[in-house]
């Protein structure tokens, strides 16, 4: 019987459901409601309301990777410049679990905290404060634009510079996606199991323009298989663009550099062609089931190695 | 064959080159006469003396068969010591058309630098004629140093001595330099040069360096070859220094070289090396000043300098026709298991320029390993590491080559039987930027995995009769090699390798089987790690006639 694509993509989307992690996500939560609380006590009317976002909020998260984020959204006139915004931030969470094992980090445009892990646990509940700033005073309740502030990139170039984006735009663009949302979470999947460092913020933008229209097969492979053409045959086009829907000024694939578009492009055609010549072997090599919440497979007997006699050097 | 009258034939029929005295053909069979080549100014044509060897057209023992000499013009580019022009003519089908285009280049030349006094960007070092001095050659070869020489610096230089070669049925006594130790202003000021450790510890020789404040030249690209043409170009302190060299060393050594170096374009410094022998030394002292102020110093007597060979082998010239990218070469790379392909891939990395090796291996090389890998039968039982160390090390001066004791594997697999959580290992191998796992030990690959170093992992292994070759970068090595194997699924049970007299069958694959594969390999990893080419785990296969690489 010939290799069923869709069941088995199917089952990579099931055993990497955030409902296997619902204790764990549960956690999470409910530290993210304490910082909140922190936070609104601390600024009260210096700041708006905080909301959620990262891929939690987008629904793309899968179980191996995801990403509880927490927006504090500033007045204008709460800070001199997003720099002093961003270390004021910091250093009040700093002060406020100082001594209790939390580690405060600064980020690139976010504040990480990371709580001790505790029994049973896996890894440690960790959360990203982003500060944003709105453009101008009272601007933010009719646009939602926010100034981030860039504390840091690769070099320090950038520290110190802002970056317009507006978070409500960019979840809701991915809003009622439900059919891209299942394309982009195979391939964070992908890019999470192999290790690959493509931002998860241009495969959502990817997806999204590749399916855009899209009337083909409704089955996870078709619709997979077509977005990874797309991406093979633009991603390392010039003429290729990929606006961020917060800030349509900023082309997110403009700061991709050129070997890791040609990279993309290589892993697609590597994969279509793998798993076209042999999917029972490639697709489950790309696409990993995740073996711990897979409940009808059969208890793992050990790894069948090839043995010394056949693999030399 | 060329005669004097088809010659003077073929002279006739060439616009601009003129017959001056006939050909005739001496003892030796050669052909020789002058022509005149007309320049375009109002001067006189300029007269050529030729020299046709009997062996026209062909190149004989790496000599050109003609000579145009015109000792005149030595002052111009490509005109050598000896007035003759130094020309490398394309080749042609018989000695006619070989001479027109030779009568053609001389007038090209003629044209270029003597009528237009065109001058090559291209810079060529002193010609240097390499005599025996005493019955034999002597060489030493020098690198660029960390710091750079102060202006009219001198001191002492330290060398060692390589093996012996041999050239024209003579010895050809080689050294390298390891460092000059300057004594101009801050005493004993150390100038290592950028060569290997390993060569730095070799037994050290004494000699003496003085940058001179010009080139040592003759018509600007001729060595000067008497101490009355050189003298001028030492300071007077760098004369007394020589002095006092030789009075500390004249009990320890028969001969010492002196270095002269000047700086060429670009802001190098070039060293030649002339040889000074204890009995024969061509420094004397000189009385100088009146009255009060008379006192000795040091000066070169007259006489002709013996100029032993030099040569650059700084990393950029060393690795100037061919090397990996500089970012590829300045990682520290960790080769775990040198058999087979560990070796290959050793040995390409220090011929493509790796400046830092680390070598591991359990193993020691026995004489049944010598034909599909690059040790020698020469050095017998040792261990490997050991064995490859000294061979990379002779291969390259750059390269910084050092091993993991045999006992890491106990270490390391110790602590992962002991431990669920590898991470802690990690920290060891991070120390590497690349780590190549050619083991094929299983165990240490799935460990590797667990480690999840920030080194990238490279896993290299082949199926027998090097049929197909399996390249995994991390992460997951364990799960691609057994993809791949899975979907190769070699027969590997039968015709292995059984040595007689030992119970452990190997597989069977010859140097070559196993090299071409390893080889393309290479190349598509440097170029990955290098980020000239999308980074794919991948295998290659092989059918009659090519080899084909399947990336994944």
């Amino acid at each position: 019987m010939s290799f069923d694509k869709n069941e088995h993509l199917r089952e990579v989307l099931d055993t990497h459901k955030m409902c296997h992690v619902q204790d764990f996500v549960n956690k999470i939560k409910k530290r993210r409601e304490e910082v909140k609380t922190k936070m609104h006590n601390h600024y009260g009317s210096n700041k708006y309301s905080s909301f959620g976002s990262g891929s939690f909020a987008k629904h793309t998260a899968t179980n191996v990777k995801f990403d509880l984020d927490l927006v504090e959204p500033f007045k204008h006139n709460a800070f001199g410049t997003l720099q002093e915004m961003f270390d004021s931030v910091h250093d009040f969470l700093a002060e406020q679990y100082e001594n209790t094992g939390v580690i405060i980090r600064k980020q690139k445009v976010s504040i990480g905290i990371s709580f001790p892990i505790e029994e049973g646990d896996e890894k440690p509940v960790e959360l990203d404060v982003v500060p944003g700033r709105e453009l101008s005073d009272d601007d933010y309740l009719d646009s939602h634009d926010l100034n981030l502030c860039f504390n840091e990139d690769h070099w320090g170039f950038k520290k110190g510079t802002s970056q317009k984006t507006n978070i409500h735009k960019q979840i809701s663009h991915i809003e009622g996606k439900s059919s891209e949302r299942q394309i982009i979470r195979l391939l964070k999947i992908w890019k999470k199991q192999k290790n690959k460092k493509y931002k998860s913020f241009v495969i959502e933008l990817a997806v999204i323009k590749a399916l855009n229209g899209y009337d083909g097969d409704k089955g996870l492979w078709p619709r997979l298989k077509y977005t990874m053409e797309y991406l093979r045959d633009h991603i390392a086009e010039s003429s290729f663009h990929l606006y961020d829907p917060g800030n349509t000024n900023n082309d997110v694939i403009a700061a991709m550099q050129d070997y890791d578009r040609q990279s993309f492009k290589s892993d697609m055609e590597n994969m279509l062609n793998n798993i076209d010549s042999n999917p029972d072997f490639y697709m489950p090599y790309y696409f990993k089931v995740n073996e711990k919440y897979s409940g009808y497979k059969e208890k793992d007997t050990g790894v069948a190695y090839p043995t010394s006699t056949k693999r030399f050097g | 064959m060329l005669t004097a009258d088809k010659i003077k034939e073929l002279i006739e029929g060439i616009n601009g080159i003129s017959l001056i005295d006939d050909f005739t053909i001496d003892e030796t069979g050669s052909l020789k006469g002058r022509i005149a080549v007309a320049t375009s100014k109002n001067n006189a044509d300029l007269e050529w003396d030729v020299h046709i060897s009997p062996t026209y057209p062909f190149k004989a023992m790496g000599r050109e068969p003609i000579h145009f000499q015109n000792k005149n013009l030595l002052d111009y580019p490509h005109i050598m010591q000896g007035g003759n022009l130094c020309m490398h003519p394309a080749e042609y089908e018989n000695a006619e058309s070989q001479f027109e285009n030779d009568l053609k280049q001389l007038k090209e030349w003629v044209e270029k630098y003597y009528v237009r006094k065109h001058n090559d960007a291209h810079y060529e070092h002193l010609v240097v004629n390499h005599y025996l001095i005493r019955k034999r050659y002597y060489t030493f070869c020098f690198s660029e140093t960390q710091d750079g020489f102060a202006e009219g610096d001198f001191g002492m230089v330290n060398f060692a001595a390589l093996p012996t070669g041999r050239k024209n049925d003579s010895s050809v006594i080689n050294y390298v330099i390891q460092k000059f130790v300057s004594y101009v202003k801050i005493k004993k000021k150390e100038l290592p040069c950028k060569i290997s450790k390993s060569y730095q510890s070799l037994n050290s020789y004494d000699g003496v360096y003085c940058l001179l404040n010009n080139v040592p030249s003759i018509h600007g690209k001729f060595i000067v070859e008497d101490f009355d043409s050189i003298k001028g170009l030492f300071s007077q302190s760098q004369k007394n220094y020589i002095h006092s060299f030789v009075v500390s060393h004249r009990n320890k050594c028969d001969f010492f070289p002196l270095f002269c170096g000047y700086i060429i374009p670009g802001g190098d410094v070039h060293w030649q090396a002339m040889m000074l022998f204890m009995d024969n030394l061509p420094i004397e002292p000189v009385r100088v000043g009146t009255g009060k102020n008379r006192f000795w110093c040091t000066d070169f007597r007259q006489g002709i300098i013996q100029w032993a060979e030099t040569v650059d082998i700084s990393y950029k010239y060393f690795f100037g026709r061919g090397a990996i990218p500089e970012l590829l070469a300045n990682k520290k790379i960790l080769i775990m298991g040198i058999g087979a392909i560990g070796s290959i891939v050793a040995e390409t990395l220090t011929r493509c320029g790796a400046r830092y090796l680390t070598l591991y291996d359990i193993d020691n090389k026995e004489p049944g390993n010598v034909c599909r890998s690059i040790y020698p039968f020469y050095t017998g039982i040792t261990e490997k590491t050991l064995d490859m160390e000294s061979l990379l090390t002779q291969i390259s001066p750059h390269v910084e080559c050092t091993s993991l004791k045999s006992i890491v594997d106990l270490m390391v697999k110790t602590y992962a039987a002991e431990h669920e959580d590898n991470t802690a290992l990690a920290k060891f191998f991070d120390e590497f930027d690349v780590i190549f796992d050619c083991t094929t030990d299983n165990q240490l690959m799935r460990l590797m995995d667990s480690i999840g170093t920030k080194a990238q992992l490279i896993n290299l292994s082949i199926t027998n009769h090097a049929q197909d070759l399996i390249c995994a970068f991390s992460p997951n090595v364990t799960e691609t090699v057994l993809l791949v194997y899975n979907l190769l699924k070699r027969d590997a049970e039968t015709d292995m390798y059984n040595p007689t007299g030992c119970w452990n069958p190997t597989f069977k694959a010859s140097y070559n089987d196993i090299e071409c594969k390893v080889q393309v390999a290479m190349k598509h990893i440097i170029k990955m790690l290098s980020k000239l080419e999308p980074l794919n785990s991948f295998y290659i296969t092989e059918d009659d006639l090519n080899l084909k690489i399947n990336k994944l």
